[in-house]
């Protein structure tokens, strides 16, 4: 325990910088809610290794380095990196650089049933909207990083669609991590609330290019209302010295709809726990993942579907595919609530190991306390089927190209379940050159 | 289901049927646990001194470690301090031969239908029978050994044959494995030895049977099993213990030894008594059960049947060691009223082409709590590893839960590891369809359960087949309506 209380000092004296500079600004319940979560933080402490939350992800790494808030990034940084594919896809666009709204880079959006803003003009036009949900949604109090986000956050990405609004095009939250020097931290936070009868789509992205040791800690919060329904994607590409912890917390309504899209591809630790609470009867919410890890990577990808009432349904779908020595863990749960009868719930993992080197553990998990539900799991492990390896190689298809092709297909199978069509091609091609970096690390076996 | 089902309240009340007590003086330690009464065990069997030593050195390791509560399970703080630790049957000494075991013992024995008189033996079964802490009677040892086969009380072993137990003595669960198989390995006070030499298939079926009586005791009997090259050996298990209000700690281990070409099926019958349904008293089971797999193409089976016990925390494991082994595991586990069951399997593949099979079938009626928690690793050696794991749950009334927590870890590329599991509620159109034709809501239960079951049962030898059967539809009476 000295070992963690040590490691808080760093983000003790950050926090105490918010305290005396950044509080005394924002309205009073923000200041609380900021007070409030870095108590908690304090109380929680890091976890430790021995944690059931964190076996198998080395925890001690973020622990070990005393990350520092880092300050506004030069917006040449900025607006280089906002040129990256994955960046651009133009779509109405939030940029946010180490947790800070960048205006030159965006294009902000009020009117016509949306708000897109950073956390200061969402309090002046979306006040009511922003005080009922943020910090409310995710109320699960033993997460030590989604209350330091929650304590050192100094900005939201809000996205509000009112009732009935159905805009065309996604919005698009860039969160650009670019700290100057050695371990440094963001904390970029985003807020999307969907008024009943909505039907809206948002894009989440997240890249770097700092090549020194930095740390992101990143939190989501999503609501649905009744009848309302949400596509939310989120993407992960940081920088290889990345260390990118987030939460995303999604809350759904009667009748409300989610399809979310995690796809994981950089970073050196990377670890999402995305949570869905189905907390209105005939709600839906379709989890994809994706996960892909070569070299010495670490992936953690954490689940969580609440199961609070009768007659919802949800489904997930996770693939990870790791060459070199990536190490990757899956902990998926559904979860049904006593009295909440008839649950449909699904899970899968599949998992595609391309080298001796990798690593893969994979828990999915059941609890259930009712009994007129359907609820189902299935995880594997496994490597290219041979068989259509050698179909491919009789077809004149080289070895390479032939597990090229059959690992992109692997992936493929997640991202082309992504509506909105630029964001669809352009990770297809990302995750195409990934995986074959993947595939070449296994090398001819 | 229907609120007119009223006959089946007479039904959930019928007693657990080996409830009784048997009225025999007993001696006994006091309760409590130090370093004398681990010294008064081992002087009382007149142990070697290597045997105390281990034992105290398993008692020290223990003193030092804390109670394991990651399990799904919930349960009052057990106190250690108040349990006795050694009861055995008062009697004068050891019976030379099977008529001489104390009459009172044996209509003990003929209550609970296992036959101690070897010409009213089941074909083909030996027995040794576990009454509290000691072996009352042990059957066809003379037949045994003919062929070289050594099956006896555990005590027995260790003052025949103590090459061998102190050869593989904690070799598969070492002393300070876990909290309970700790705990067992400082105040074991019986339980039985098999040996089956090379190239012996054992010709009939070994069993162990074992009683608790004495009240406020602990049951912690040790179980080893070691099959040579090329060797078979069958081995049933079972168990039953009187209705208390209090529960009962039960912490046993078994360790199995297979060699090259060696096969070991291992089949258990858990029937300790499980509270009633308030959830009082109830046997708390926390078992070690783990083989190992030593040599090339050896083979470990272990197939349980668990209806008993207020708490079931058992983990039958395999370890995966010699090139092309094989481990199986067939589970049905059944919780009913308040029981809870947290059980399941640990299969580590070590060795290259090993292979493992999971099947799981968990049963939960009334305020039942059943959770399936299984652990298959595949080590960066294990080429070539394959895993199957099927696990199934159903749920009978609205209140019960069943949960599934699988662990997968694999580092191997060339293995293949799959996991699938269901939950579902007993199908209404099922019950429905055979209330049409006549079967009673209870008749149907148990045909659909046992439908369920039949997988698992099939790798049960005939006799227990047929009494795991009766047992899973004792238990679920009451549970329908």
């Amino acid at each position: 325990m000295t070992g963690a209380a040590a490691g808080t000092e760093t983000y003790r004296s950050d926090f105490a910088r918010a305290e005396r500079d950044v509080l005394p600004t924002l309205p009073a319940w923000i200041a609380a809610l900021r007070r409030e979560n870095w108590e908690r933080f304090e109380t929680l402490g890091f976890p430790e290794a021995s944690d059931e939350d964190w076996r198998g992800t080395p925890v001690a790494r973020i622990a070990r380095a005393p990350f520092r808030a880092a300050g506004p990034a030069g917006p040449a940084k900025a607006s280089a990196l906002a040129g990256n594919p994955l960046a651009d896809l133009g779509a109405t666009r939030l940029v946010f650089a180490n947790g800070r709204f960048v205006p030159s880079l965006s294009s902000p959006a009020n009117g016509g049933g949306v708000f897109a803003g950073p956390l200061g003009e969402a309090l002046a036009s979306r006040g009511e909207a922003v005080e009922e949900r943020l910090g409310r949604i995710a109320p699960r109090a033993d997460r030590a990083f989604a209350a330091l986000n929650a304590a050192l956050a100094d900005d939201v990405a809000v996205v509000v669609f009112e009732a009935g609004a159905r805009p065309e095009a996604p919005v698009h939250v860039v969160h650009l991590a670019l700290p100057d020097g050695e371990s440094g931290a963001t904390y970029p936070r985003t807020l999307i609330v969907a008024a009943p009868g909505s039907r809206a789509s948002v894009i989440e992205t997240y890249l770097g290019d700092a090549a020194a040791l930095h740390l992101t800690c990143a939190a989501t919060e999503v609501d649905v209302a009744e009848d309302a329904s949400v596509e939310h994607a989120r993407v992960q590409a940081e920088a290889p010295a990345a260390l990118h912890l987030g939460t995303v917390d999604a809350r759904l309504g009667r009748g409300a709809g989610l399809v979310s899209h995690n796809v994981s591809l950089g970073s050196a630790l990377a670890r999402v726990e995305l949570g869905a609470v189905l907390g209105g009867e005939g709600s839906d919410c379709s989890l994809n993942g994706l996960y892909l890890a070569d070299a010495s990577r670490h992936v953690d990808q954490r689940t969580t579907v609440e199961h609070a009432v009768p007659r919802s349904v949800s489904r997930q779908t996770y693939r990870g595919i790791l060459g070199g020595e990536a190490r990757a863990v899956f902990r998926g749960r559904i979860r049904v609530a006593p009295g909440a009868q008839r649950t449909d719930a699904f899970q899968s993992n599949h998992n595609l190991l391309l080298s001796d080197g990798a690593l893969v553990s994979s828990r999915p998990q059941l609890e259930i306390y009712a009994d007129d539900v359907r609820c189902t799991h299935g995880a594997t492990v496994g490597q290219l089927d041979a068989d259509a390896l050698f179909y491919l190689r009789s077809r004149g298809i080289g070895a390479g190209e032939a597990r090229r092709l059959l690992t992109e297909a692997f992936g493929g199978e997640i991202v082309r379940r992504i509506g909105f069509v630029p964001l669809r091609e352009r990770l297809a091609a990302e995750a195409s050159a990934r995986s074959a970096a993947a595939a070449g690390d296994g090398g001819a076996r | 289901m229907k609120p007119d089902a009223t006959p089946l309240d007479d039904l959930a009340n019928r007693e657990y049927k080996y409830g009784f007590v048997t009225p025999i003086e007993s001696e006994t330690f006091p309760p409590g646990l130090d370093e004398e009464v681990v010294r008064g065990i081992s002087a009382r069997k007149g142990e070697p001194e290597w045997m105390l030593d281990w034992r105290l050195r398993a008692f020290r390791h223990w003193s030092g470690m804390r109670e394991p509560r990651w399990a799904n399970l919930k349960f009052p703080r057990i106190d250690y301090g108040a349990i006795i630790y050694f009861a055995a049957p008062r009697t004068r000494s050891r019976p030379g031969s099977l008529d001489e075991v104390d009459p009172e013992l044996r209509r003990t024995y003929e209550k609970l239908g296992i036959p101690l008189r070897e010409q009213e033996a089941l074909a083909g079964v030996a027995v040794d029978a576990v009454f509290d802490s000691v072996s009352v009677a042990t059957t066809f040892q003379d037949k045994l050994s003919e062929l070289g086969i050594v099956f006896c009380s555990f005590s027995r072993a260790v003052r025949e044959h103590p090459e061998l137990v102190r050869r593989y003595l904690g070799s598969v669960v070492p002393p300070t494995d876990n909290f309970f198989a700790a705990l067992n390995s400082a105040v074991f006070s019986d339980g039985s030895f098999c040996f089956v030499p090379r190239g012996v298939r054992c010709p009939m079926e070994l069993s162990t049977y074992f009683r608790i009586n004495a009240a406020n005791t602990g049951q912690f009997e040790r179980t080893l099993i070691v099959v040579e090259e090329g060797a078979h050996v069958s081995y049933l298990e079972g168990c039953t213990a009187p209705i208390r209000d209090e529960n009962q700690l039960h912490a046993a281990v078994v360790e199995l030894v297979a060699l090259d070409d060696a096969s070991i099926r291992y089949s258990t019958v858990q029937n300790w008594y499980p509270g009633d349904r308030e959830g009082r008293g109830g046997i708390y089971n926390f078992v070690t059960k783990r083989g190992k797999c030593a040599g090339r193409r050896s083979k470990i089976s272990w197939t349980q049947v668990e209806t008993g016990s207020a708490i079931t925390w058992k983990y039958p494991s395999c370890i995966l060691l010699g090139d092309e082994s094989v481990g199986e595991f067939h589970s049905v586990a059944l919780t009913a009223n308040r029981q809870q069951a947290d059980t399941g399997t640990k299969m580590i593949h070590v060795g290259r082409n090993t292979r493992s099979t999971i099947v799981s079938k968990g049963i939960s009626a009334g305020l039942g709590q059943n959770t399936y928690r299984g652990a298959v690793k595949v080590l960066r050696g294990a080429a070539g590893a394959r895993n199957h794991s099927r696990c199934d749950s159903m749920l009978i009334g609205d209140r019960c839960g069943a949960h599934t927590f699988p662990y997968i870890d694999v580092a191997n590329a060339t293995s293949t590891v799959e996991h699938e599991a269901s939950v579902s509620k007993i199908g209404e159109d099922q019950i429905f369809y055979c209330r049409q034709r006549g079967i009673s809501p209870e008749d149907a239960v148990s045909m659909i359960v046992h439908g369920f079951c039949t997988e698992v049962f099939r790798e049960l030898p005939m006799e227990f087949a047929v009494e795991a059967q009766k047992l899973l539809q004792v238990s679920l009476e009451g549970s329908v309506g």
